[in-house]
């Protein structure tokens, strides 16, 4: 996982490189860009993004959203803080997902409704 | 009234039956005539032979001889027959039986003319403004009300039932303060059993029951030096009998009693058993027969375990399995064992991650032991003090409506203790998969039914829930339901 502040580059450059990059039909990137209602940029390994069901169906190439061809997805309703920790569990997801005794992923306090609101928005 | 016995006729259906109003105590026209004896509830003997003599003790009393004709199986009030109002104003007075606010019987005045009396007395003093509606008169009758109410829960309880028109916040009031008086008595005189029964309580105060954890037994004085045996434990035994209530939650206070060993919940409004039920250490006879349960917590299958642990469970309506339950050879070997048998099972029934139900097909590739995000920020947000205001907000619309249902989960676990997953033992707020067990399991007392070798058995399906999807222990019995 990668991490860019928005003073790196401006979003809307990282969506113009993203998608002249990727070619979408035939061979679809193993990474994609979750950008954060504060202009974050996370980039993360597709399958483990597609744990949760909002983004697995934005990314679906049978759908015809816009994220499935460029392979960005701009989640308005998470700031950075949280996405952050949305990603961290997409990877801890998908490290134990065939494990048996799965240890537990430590969430702040301070986060947890925030988290709430968007486990429920991500399907996850 | 020893030689000179008369006759008496037949009392007369058409008259009214009931005796002459002697005790309106609360009626300030009349006057209360108490050179009775007020101690016996009876009206005083009163003969058509002593009706009109003047008699030493009724000389006094001129007004009755006045008010009252006839025989005293057929007297009237003078001046009743004529209908003629006389003018006299009755009180309006509350009929308790009925819930009905009417005027006392044989009153002509209505509603309006009272409130017209009202209007030209105060016009009379013509400074002051239209008196609401509700008169000064009228609430401090009011007040009598709830005094009287206080006064029958005083010494009725515990069989009395108070009417449902009080007010919802005084007859809970009341209501508390008589369970309160109740095991305020418990508590002092060191009693175990605590009989909450009758009560009409559609719930149970936790505060009253907390102070329960308190209770302790009284030492008993001997007159003769105590010997080896005779100490005792002063830890209590409690029993707590909450039948013949309309409780409709399991209250949750009573998990936190350590010491009850019997639990009486029969003929109730409920609808489920926290499973943590199953972790009192000291419970070994639960009578919940008589509720609206569909199923029992797998949980409480460890309570069998105990030896003499008994269970009466009739009277529910238990789901039964659609297709009939294989024959089971060892439910003749069973009936000595007498611990609960297995016998099907149904399909598991999967839920989403948000608490919705996913389709019949198991999720192959989704399986994974691994909690939902939703699941680790619910488990967090079970500790936020003001859950239940965000659970509020969201079943109201002010957020997400598909919350509404976990938050209520997380909230019950903060009320009856952490769910505990039946296959891996996790704890967890929102299951992802239950189905229904169902067991031959022994009703009433197990050495009478060893003994007896009646199959007092029913089989009785107990709820099995695990935290994810991969927690399913299938067997191959199993029932469609």
């Amino acid at each position: 996982m990668t991490v860019r502040s928005p003073t790196d580059s401006t979003p809307a450059a990282g969506i113009d490189s993203a998608s002249s990059s990727i070619s979408p039909m035939t061979n679809p990137s193993p990474f994609v860009t979750l950008i954060s209602s504060d202009g974050f940029e996370f980039h993360v390994r597709r399958s483990a993004a597609c744990v949760s069901g909002t983004i697995r169906r934005m990314l679906n190439t049978r759908s015809n959203f816009s994220e499935s061809v460029t392979g960005v997805c701009h989640l308005e309703n998470l700031n950075a803080m949280v996405l952050e920790k949305v990603v961290e569990y997409f990877y801890y997801n998908e490290k134990h997902k065939d494990s048996r005794d799965v240890p537990d992923m430590e969430i702040p306090s301070e986060l947890c409704l925030e988290l709430l609101m968007a486990a429920e928005y991500l399907d996850t | 009234m020893t030689e000179q016995e008369v006759d008496l006729p037949p009392i007369s259906s058409s008259q009214d039956q009931s005796p002459p109003e002697t005790y309106e105590l609360h009626n300030g026209r009349k006057r209360p005539r108490l050179e009775y004896d007020l101690s016996t509830s009876s009206d005083p003997a009163l003969f058509s032979s002593d009706d009109h003599a003047p008699t030493a003790e009724d000389y006094a009393s001129k007004r009755r001889k006045k008010k009252w004709q006839g025989t005293w199986w057929g007297e009237k009030v003078k001046g009743s027959a004529s209908g003629t109002s006389t003018g006299s104003k009755r009180e309006f007075t509350r009929n308790f039986d009925s819930g009905v606010w009417m005027g006392s019987e044989g009153t002509d005045t209505s509603l309006e003319d009272e409130i017209l009396d009202e209007l030209r007395s105060t016009d009379n003093k013509s400074c002051l403004p239209l008196p609401p509606i509700y008169s000064e008169q009228r609430l401090n009758m009011l007040e009598k009300d709830v005094v009287a109410l206080d006064d029958a829960s005083e010494y009725e309880v515990p069989h009395c039932h108070i009417q449902e028109t009080a007010s919802k916040p005084t007859r809970n009031a009341l209501l508390n303060a008589a369970v309160d008086k109740i095991i305020d008595r418990c508590l002092e005189a060191g009693d175990e059993n605590v009989d909450l029964s009758s009560m009409s309580l559609d719930h149970v105060p936790n505060e009253s029951l907390r102070r329960l954890r308190s209770l302790t037994k009284h030492t008993t004085i001997w007159d003769i030096p105590p010997s080896q045996d005779s100490y005792s434990s002063l830890e209590p035994t409690l029993r707590l009998y909450l039948s013949n209530n309309g409780i409709t939650s399991f209250p949750s206070e009573v998990l936190n009693l350590a010491n009850l060993s019997v639990l009486s919940l029969r003929h109730n409004k409920l609808t489920k058993l926290p499973p943590a039920l199953a972790k009192l250490p000291r419970l070994t006879n639960i009578n919940i027969a008589g509720n609206e349960l569909k199923n029992l917590p797998y949980e409480m299958l460890d309570l069998y375990k105990r030896p003499d642990f008994q269970m009466n469970a009739t009277a529910n309506p238990f789901s039964q399995p659609q297709s009939a339950i294989p024959p089971n050879s060892d439910i003749e070997k069973w009936m000595f064992t007498t611990n609960p048998l297995f016998l099907a099972q149904q399909k598991p029934i999967y839920f989403h991650a948000d608490g919705s139900k996913a389709n019949d097909a198991a999720p192959r590739g989704l399986c994974s032991r691994v909690p939902s995000l939703l699941e680790f920020a619910l488990r967090k947000c079970k500790d936020l003090p003001d859950l239940m205001d965000i659970e509020k907000e969201c079943t109201a619309g002010g957020g997400p409506s598909t919350l509404a249902g976990p938050l209520a989960m997380a909230q019950e676990a903060t009320k009856y203790g952490d769910l505990e997953c039946t296959v891996c033992g996790r704890s967890y707020v929102l299951p992802r998969v239950q189905w229904l067990e169902w067991y031959m399991v022994p009703i009433g007392s197990r050495r009478d039914f060893a003994s007896s070798n009646v199959v007092a058995a029913r089989h009785i399906p107990f709820l099995r829930q695990g935290c994810s999807w991969s927690c399913v222990d299938i067997v191959e019995v199993t029932v469609a339901s």
